[in-house]
């Protein structure tokens, strides 16, 4: 009951957010190993929801699975954060989790808590750190947690980038005597990589702990691949080795999985929408304009940056290259090709002029 | 020969500045449509408006081989258009962006449009949103949606180059068929999941697949 509160608590938190929406569903089979307990496999069901608005974030996980003596085991996590008005400098955040976990004729954990972070940088570059407190229900009670986490990103060519170093503690069970006993204490640092890179999707992620009380030391690590087959499905592999979750009541183990991921919007790499790979291709940078046409003997250019003169592009193997200065922002460019109609530069986006010809349209950052 | 004595026009207009509208005229063949363009750029300049873009301007339609009225008629519009992005994006402000800003408004982005990306970009330079935003309804996204779109990704602290990709690939996809509202909704989920802000492994937890926990040995 409290998981099922959990689940309609995050879809109820979301509504309001005037968001942009990612939804997906998971459905596959796992096989999971830990030491002490006999290798399993478990079929497996699960969903995300992520809505990013205007200042707030949400990102929500939920998974069914059954393994095959009929025991069910159920996870949720929901994350949600507010954050400051300033779009230019130092910004607040104010962050909450709740999650719970649970399996058949056993008690289940719960966890929520709240952190406040400051954040520096931008999503390409920056960090965060931040402090935080909760609670911890379980078999034994309610006990409070506390949590402290300094967060550095970058984001390069695609590649994301996380480090991540966080100190969890809690307080001991009740003793039964108004006492409370000695709780867990650890540290933890980890990085993650991931990468969007067409109809694929990679990460790893690794991390050490160093546990300070009533925990053990060692180190996990987890890769990920998914990879987009068709517009809204995709193949997605998982194989890792997590240490106790003692925030999210989740236990040590290894596992290999193997799903498949329906998305409610499709994959933008997917969606045919872009020219067929053949096409010759324009790039237009700050350093100047290179373009693929094989069979032609000459190309000429002109555009706003060359104060529309004409000029002749050179020759290098199958490109045709222009080396100039190309201010940042919007650009007008056409091409003629062996003294043929000016065209708007294969590939790029054509637009209309204001004396009936067409041009190429190209910002350039 | 009409070519050439507009292109003179220019060079004139361009170097001489101050110089007498008699000095530019006189050299010209076609004397009404170069003498309304010389009295179009010191007009232009008196009012502070930039006046590469016009020059521009000009020289592309003289490239196209317009008619010299017609080259006058399209100044005409553009100094008004620059007219509205100066008062639209004063006081501060540049030469550059007064001229995306004009770009903008050609392409169907309104003067309110101009303000608002303007207030959500702070004292940044505004030529790549403007950029973006005259590509976006240059497409065909319907320009209210576009500075809303443009808006909200500076907001959410996306680049430069995240701001020009998004409006090259919307521009891509609507021209292999994709209409344009559809294209943007695939390229703004695409970017996404990229602003969200970064969520490290200890916020998520352990990972999905680790929640399947298998009975334990009697």
């Amino acid at each position: 009951m409290r998981r099922a509160r959990l689940v309609l608590l995050s879809l109820f938190a979301a509504t309001p957010l005037g968001a942009q929406w990612q939804l997906s569903a998971d459905a596959g089979a796992a096989h999971l190993r830990q030491t002490g307990i006999p290798e399993a496999n478990a079929l497996s069901l699960g969903g995300s929801i992520d809505a990013l608005g205007e200042r707030a974030a949400l990102r929500s996980r939920v998974l069914l699975s059954r393994a095959a003596d009929q025991r069910w085991t159920g996870q949720g996590v929901v994350l949600a954060s507010l954050i400051g008005p300033n779009t230019l400098g130092p910004n607040w955040e104010l962050a909450g989790a709740l999650s719970a976990f649970g399996q058949t004729s056993a008690s289940s954990t719960t966890s929520a808590e709240g952190m406040a972070r400051l954040r520096l940088g931008a999503t390409s570059f920056g960090g965060a750190i931040g402090a935080g407190a909760g609670a911890l229900f379980d078999a034994t009670g309610a006990r409070p947690l506390y949590h402290a986490q300094a967060t550095a990103w970058q984001s390069l060519r695609g590649n994301q980038l996380i480090a991540d170093v966080s100190f969890v503690g809690t307080v001991g069970p009740d003793l039964g005597n108004g006492a409370l006993s000695d709780g867990t204490r650890y540290l933890d640092a980890s990085a993650s990589w991931r990468r969007d890179h067409g109809a694929f999707e990679l990460g790893a992620t690794a991390g050490a702990r160093a546990g300070l009380n009533q925990s053990a030391s060692g180190g996990w690590g987890s890769m990920d691949v998914t990879t987009w087959v068709a517009p809204n499905l995709a193949l997605v592999a998982t194989a890792g080795r997590s240490l106790e979750d003692v925030l999210r009541g989740v236990p040590r183990t290894q596992y290999v999985s193997l799903g498949f991921r329906v998305a409610a919007h499709p994959h933008a790499s997917i969606r045919d929408l872009r020219p067929p790979p053949a096409a010759p291709k324009t790039m237009v940078t700050r350093t100047g304009v290179v373009l693929h046409a094989d069979s032609a003997s000459r190309v000429e250019l002109m555009a706003d940056f060359t104060d529309w003169e004409v000029v002749a592009l050179e020759r290098s193997g199958s490109e045709w290259r222009l080396l100039c200065e190309v201010p940042a922002g919007l650009h007008r460019v056409a091409i003629r090709v062996d003294g043929g109609e000016w065209i708007a530069p294969p590939g790029l986006p054509r637009a209309a002029d204001d004396f009936g010809g067409i041009v190429g349209l190209i910002t350039v950052p | 020969m009409r070519r050439a004595a507009v292109a003179t026009l220019l060079l004139l207009a361009s170097t001489a500045r101050g110089a007498s509208a008699q000095r530019d005229t006189v050299l010209l063949s076609d004397r009404e449509a170069n003498a309304e363009l010389t009295k179009i750029l010191s007009a232009a300049r008196d009012a502070g408006l930039p006046v590469k873009p016009i020059l521009g301007k000009v020289r592309y339609g003289v490239m196209a081989h317009a008619s010299p009225d017609s080259i006058v008629a399209k100044v005409r519009s553009l100094v008004a258009r620059l007219a509205v992005s100066k008062d639209a994006l004063a006081p501060d402000t540049t030469a550059a962006d007064i001229a995306y800003g004009a770009d903008a408004l050609e392409y169907g982005a309104t003067r309110h449009e101009l303000i608002a990306v303007r207030q959500a970009n702070g004292e940044k330079p505004a030529l790549i949103p403007f950029s973006v935003l005259a590509q976006l309804v240059a497409t065909g996204v319907p320009a209210k949606r576009a500075a809303a779109t443009v808006i909200d990704l500076i907001k959410h602290h996306a680049s430069s180059q995240q701001l020009a990709a998004l409006g090259t690939e919307v521009n891509a996809d609507v021209a292999n068929g994709a209409p344009a509202n559809a294209a943007l909704d695939i390229r703004l989920h695409a970017l996404t999941a990229v602003l969200a802000p970064p969520v490290s492994a200890t916020d998520l937890g352990t990972v999905l697949p680790a929640a399947v926990i298998p009975k334990k040995k009697p």
